[in-house]
């Protein structure tokens, strides 16, 4: 069930937040497997359930990012550093209480968000639910596999540099990375300062809308505005880079857009291969110093590829952060006249669909290649630039999930989630769930209305 | 003091770490050299781009 058509029935008391919460708890329950939750809090949910102010998400359950702190509920960031008692909600997360949310517990992610697998030494990996055995990306993964289980309505991701996209293209659902700036990030356990965003992954662009409304009150949707006139550029050196079948379905997805009335043609971006090396050389230094006084006296206590990353951007030469600032800047003005003769960039999400835990390396046109570097120039250059990117579902390989990513000018997070949500009208891949799992929360909630007899 | 099977580059970067008040093993070394021999060319080729850009 969409956040919206729950949002409606509980507002319409159809059902209560009590029982919508129950719903969720039992189905949390029943995939404990895919380790998608760290922290569940069902006494604080359902007191919360019961108090709920009567917003846009009156009784909405939801899920956060245990990066993101939530007062009452412990933070962790899967790692074995970290654990404290929020005494206070992140900003991000006292919005959507606000509206009506009410919070379930705390999602897996890799640890410290500083990493693409969320395959915590600590806690274990977040499983994906179209295949298990696979990884569900990151760093929130917990919140993509949530999303696409049904674990929560809506969840909270984080990303830098991919972070949100990545999960929600690895278990087919929806992502939206905001503009830099947008969503506040007070209360969120820093990667990188200027690099980090925090932002909504749901199933389906109409959500993280919704979800987007209450994080964001700048924010103005146009979700039914269409595409007709709509200018997309394709980024051609990325869908010539993917596996050609991820390729292919990105390639018929923009097809679908432009049988809607957009207006789509070949796009360049300059210093595409660059850009990657600059955001590497803004957020490693940027982690390091946000990680300095544990580096002094935690180091072992980290897993050891965030161990490396971490001490790589201790020990970076000065001579990288210069490079990393002239080149943001030019980054950002070549991106700036791109986007001046385009609404919208497309490119596949992600080059490959999801890999099985454990394997560091995939396949690329013959050639193989670290997974962490291949998925570098689908996911920073937009995150370099500050500007918002949907990751929405558009087919299935092997029947595993594949994305289509649409980035926007800075602050036009309209634009972007109109024409998701667009694509959407159009094609159910977003509503695909996984097989093999426990019957849905939402046929619990179809049915879960005592006073009614239900 | 190195380990006998220390480079000159892990050598350089135990120091550099050390002046931060940061232990790194012979092991972290190793990797973030590995990792660092991989950015630190791109990292050349960037500025190399940027000045050619701006000229």
């Amino acid at each position: 069930m969409s956040v919206a058509e729950l949002a409606g029935r509980l507002r319409a008391g159809e059902l209560s937040p009590r029982e919508a919460v129950l719903c969720y708890l039992d189905r949390i329950e029943t995939t404990r497997e895919l380790n998608a939750y760290l922290h569940v809090d069902a006494e604080l949910a359902l007191a919360e359930a019961e108090r709920a102010p009567r917003g846009p998400l009156f009784g909405v359950p939801v899920a956060v990012k245990d990066v993101i702190d939530v007062a009452g509920m412990p933070t962790t960031a899967a790692s074995a550093i970290l654990h404290r008692v929020a005494e206070r909600d992140a900003s991000a997360v006292a919005r959507l209480r606000a509206a009506g949310a009410v919070v379930l517990g705390k999602l897996n992610t890799h640890e410290f968000a500083f990493g693409a697998t969320t395959t915590s030494p600590h806690f274990g990996p977040a499983r994906n639910p179209w295949s298990p055995d696979r990884i569900a990306g990151g760093s929130s993964g917990g919140s993509g596999v949530a999303a696409a289980a049904d674990l929560a309505a809506g969840t909270l991701g984080t990303d830098t540099a991919g972070s949100i996209r990545i999960p929600a293209c690895l278990c087919g659902v929806t992502g939206l990375r905001p503009s830099t700036g947008l969503v506040p990030t007070d209360g969120v356990e820093p990667v990188s300062r200027t690099l980090d965003t925090v932002g909504p992954i749901a199933r389906s662009a109409a959500d993280c809308s919704l979800l987007l409304e209450a994080l964001a009150p700048g924010y103005g949707p146009q979700l039914d505005g269409g595409v007709e006139g709509l200018r997309i550029g394709v980024v051609e050196a990325l869908f010539d880079r993917a596996q050609p079948a991820v390729a292919g379905l990105a390639e018929a997805a923009v097809g679908e857009l432009g049988a809607a009335g957009a207006r789509v043609s070949r796009s360049a971006i300059p210093l595409l291969e660059e850009s990657g090396t600059i955001l590497q050389a803004v957020m490693l230094p940027e982690a390091a110093e946000a990680h300095l006084e544990r580096l002094r006296t935690r180091l072992r206590d980290y897993g050891p590829d965030v161990r490396t990353r971490l001490l790589a951007g201790l020990l970076l030469p000065a001579t990288a952060h210069v490079s990393d600032e002239r080149g943001r800047r030019r980054f950002q003005a070549e991106l700036d006249r791109v986007l001046g003769e385009f609404d919208l960039l497309a490119l596949p999400a992600m080059p490959v669909v999801a890999p099985p835990i454990g394997e560091e390396t995939v396949e690329l046109r013959g050639e193989r290649l670290l997974y962490r570097l291949a998925l570098i120039p689908f996911n920073s250059p937009w995150a370099l630039a500050g500007l918002p990117v949907a990751s929405i579902p558009c087919g299935f390989v092997d029947g595993l999930p594949v994305g289509l990513a649409l980035v926007g000018r800075r602050l036009d997070e309209a634009t972007v989630l109109r024409a998701a949500h667009a694509y959407q009208r159009e094609t159910d891949w977003h509503e695909r769930r996984p097989p093999d799992l426990p019957s849905h929360a939402e046929s619990r909630i179809q049915t879960a209305n005592p006073r009614r007899g239900g | 003091m190195g380990t006998p099977a220390e480079s000159s580059s892990e050598r350089l970067l135990r120091e550099l770490a050390a002046r931060q008040g940061v232990e790194p093993t012979p092991d972290d070394l190793a990797a973030v050299a590995a990792f660092l021999e991989v950015l630190l060319p791109q990292l050349g080729v960037l500025g190399e781009r940027l000045e050619a850009a701006e000229t």
